[in-house]
């Protein structure tokens, strides 16, 4: 880049420092997007029978949810204490982030939090969002194809919803 | 404009009332709180019904603030959004009676006389009705037939006497389950009785049948085969609704109401002028509109000049319990049927409707049984926990999710029995709590007197032995003194004696002129059973006599 003028001097510095400022929450939203989708993967695994979590679009469902007008901003702020409380867990047990360890590391950290409330509530809150992306009607995101109904044999509910309504 | 009626609140109260005064000529506004929903807008969708509570109120914009009395005596306050326990049922035209399932039965002559025939309970405020069960006898025959109710009429021992010999409509379609109930029944020597449902199995009334959508309760109903409020009244009223209109106090003089005031839904204030004010917007809500309601003529609340007001709030007691059939035990046919989507388990119990133990008359109540709802995703996460309480995860839990809810069915059971009215169970209005329109909310002391956990116990009891007969397996149930805040009633009790009541015999406000309560808030106990029914036909009863009063004005 060539800098010709004070002018585009000055444009650059601001420009830089607005992408340090943004870079750094983004970056950190995509590790916490990258842990949810591992605990996600951790606590409904890929099976040859079960629908997969890329079929129902779990991380993606929920993060539609985290903008939802009806989920309370208590349960979104629960959701992100708890990965960041998570990663607490795993920095004292392994000294590292969880989504570096190893499956049996990870699943050990799954286990420690589950005996603490606030663990067994967060997992049961991921897991509840992940039972919601499977078996949702298709329109809200989840359940592609179907693939959650067909899966437990489940007929919906007539008429089906035409839109989102939440 | 002066309105000949204004009717606050669109639910089993106030439609009748709108319906019946409208259709006779004359001029009739409902302000509803909710919006408007028709049948086009129903859907059995989830997510917005069932998991984000699209048809009530955010807590956070509207609440209720619960003073719970604890055994010690002492009291614990919840503020509803920091707990998120929620009295709302149905904001919307036709309340929650779009929602109900529907199950209808009426009360019984004996619960028109609880005091008379099983005397006094100490520490409740057990009172007999100011009117018996023949008087309104034939309102439940009306609502039968304008509502619209499905049934077949067996003998029982509690069987209530009828005008009519049969229901007008025939039971909706069963499940062959039923079959199994009955046998068992007859094994035990119970009576088994097909539920009564407020659904109409064909096209009738101008509105659809049902179609056997497999997602009753919880869900409005996109045939209009439920019988609503909406559907079976205010669609075929000519009275005029206005949906999203808040009614945050009425005015008055010493004698009279003279105007409602209420928010659009832009909070923008408006007045509407009537001859008569009827009040049935849900009987905590009723309370706090009166209680709100204060003037230099009432200055403890509209109509409460004798502190009654909020008094002897009440709901269903009782619980639920439920037993899972499982594939292993069963036929490939016996399989099929209990599979079978979309039929209804219409079956209830009242062989224990008043017993006796050791010697001792009880009123007892209603058992009602019915499949587990068909919403997935709550079948789903009720199992996430093993037997022993461990919390599943990966492949155990889908196995175990997989299994269940392929190869088994859950029968659940609902038992309704008396929540007996006393000093500690009451409605107020909260000093620092507001709702979004910056209205105080609604106080609900709550308290539950232990003789309704005893009765709701025994009667769980009768339903366990059943399940067993059938062959059910994981038999559990749970009777609590959890209010359900679908079935509240009191607060503005009938009666004769001023002192001790809010309303007089029909449901006029003891200390005004022009001011009617039509909701479930008359009932000074609540009877066995679900509300609606009860609540329909009284609204008939004093529609009627709103319609002599009116015709008579017009005469003279």
């Amino acid at each position: 880049m060539f800098l010709t003028s004070k002018r585009l001097l000055l444009k650059y510095i601001v420009w830089l420092g607005i992408s340090l400022a943004v870079s750094r929450p983004l970056h950190a939203e995509g590790l916490f997007w990258q842990t949810i989708a591992l605990v996600q993967q951790d606590l409904f695994p890929d099976q040859h029978t079960v629908p997969t979590l890329q079929e129902i679009h779990a991380t993606t469902y929920l993060q539609r949810v985290m903008h939802e007008r009806r989920v309370t901003q208590e349960q979104k702020d629960f959701i992100r204490n708890g990965e960041r409380w998570l990663n607490e867990t795993a920095k004292e047990q392994y000294d590292k982030h969880y989504v570096v360890l190893s499956r049996s590391q990870r699943q050990k950290i799954l286990h420690v939090i589950s005996k603490e409330r606030w663990g067994e509530q967060w997992i049961t809150t991921l897991l509840t969002y992940i039972m919601e992306a499977m078996l949702c009607d298709p329109v809200y995101g989840g359940n592609s194809k179907e693939v959650g109904w067909k899966w437990l044999q489940h007929h919906s509910g007539l008429p089906r919803p035409k839109k989102m309504l939440v | 404009m002066m309105y000949d009626v204004c009717v606050i609140g669109s639910g089993a109260g106030g439609a009748p009332i709108a319906y019946e005064l409208s259709n006779a000529g004359f001029k009739v506004v409902v302000l509803e709180k909710g919006p408007y929903y028709s049948e086009a807008d129903f859907t059995k969708d989830e997510i917005a019904v069932s998991r984000r509570d699209l048809y009530t109120p955010l807590l956070k914009d509207e609440q209720h603030v619960i003073n719970e009395r604890l055994a010690d005596g002492s009291t614990k306050r919840y503020v509803g959004s920091e707990y998120h326990w929620s009295f709302w049922n149905g904001s919307m035209v036709g309340g929650s009676s779009n929602l109900m399932s529907g199950f209808f039965h009426r009360l019984k002559p004996n619960d028109f006389r609880l005091r008379s025939v099983f005397g006094a309970i100490e520490g409740a405020n057990v009172v007999d009705w100011p009117i018996d069960y023949k008087v309104l006898e034939p309102y439940y025959s009306k609502v039968e037939t304008v509502i619209g109710v499905s049934g077949r009429v067996v003998k029982h021992p509690f069987a209530e006497p009828r005008s009519t010999a049969t229901f007008p409509y025939k039971s909706v379609a069963e499940n062959g389950v039923t079959r199994w109930f009955d046998k068992a029944c007859k094994d035990l020597n119970y009576s088994s009785i097909p539920t009564p449902r407020a659904i109409l199995p064909y096209n009738a009334l101008q509105r659809q049948g049902c179609s056997y959508s497999n997602f009753c309760g919880s869900y409005g109903c996109a045939t209009g085969a439920k019988g609503s409020a909406r559907a079976a009244l205010l669609e075929r009223s000519q009275a005029e609704i206005i949906p999203n209109a808040f009614v945050f106090r009425l005015e008055s003089n010493a004698t009279e109401v003279i105007q409602a005031h209420y928010y659009d839904r832009d909070k923008k204030a408006h007045t509407l002028k009537a001859k008569i004010f009827v009040l049935a917007a849900q009987a905590v809500e009723s309370s706090r509109l009166l209680l709100n309601s204060k003037s230099r003529y009432f200055p403890k609340g509209l109509a409460n000049n004798g502190s009654q007001v909020g008094k002897n709030l009440i709901f269903s007691a009782g619980g639920a319990g439920k037993g899972r059939f499982v594939f292993e035990k069963l036929t490939q046919k016996q399989r099929q049927e209990l599979m079978e989507p979309g039929l209804f388990f219409n079956r209830s119990l009242q062989d224990w409707y008043e017993y006796e133990r050791e010697g001792k008359k009880y009123k007892g109540g209603t058992i009602d049984f019915l499949f587990e709802h068909a919403n997935i995703i709550a079948r789903a996460t009720r199992e996430f926990y093993n037997d022993k309480g461990e919390l599943l995860w990966g492949e155990a839990l889908q196995e175990k999710i997989h299994r269940k809810l392929t190869t088994s069915r859950v029968l659940t059971f609902e038992v309704f029995n008396d929540w007996l009215p006393t000093d500690y169970c009451s409605i107020g209005v909260d000093d620092a709590v507001k709702d979004k329109y910056g209205v105080p909310v609604g106080v609900i002391n709550l308290y539950a007197h232990p003789h309704d956990v005893k009765v709701g116990e025994f009667l769980a009891q009768k339903a366990v032995s059943v399940l067993e007969k059938m062959g059910a397996v994981e038999i559990s149930y749970s009777i609590s003194s959890s209010p359900p805040p679908n079935l509240v009633a009191g607060g503005c009790r009938f009666g004769t004696d001023a002192k001790t009541s809010v309303l007089d015999v029909n449901c006029k406000a003891h200390e005004l002129e022009n001011l009617y309560v039509t909701d479930a808030s008359f009932m000074p106990t609540g009877g066995s059973v679900p509300y609606t029914w009860t609540i329909y036909a009284n609204a008939f009863r004093v529609a009627e006599v709103l319609l002599k009063r009116l015709q008579s004005t017009k005469t003279s």
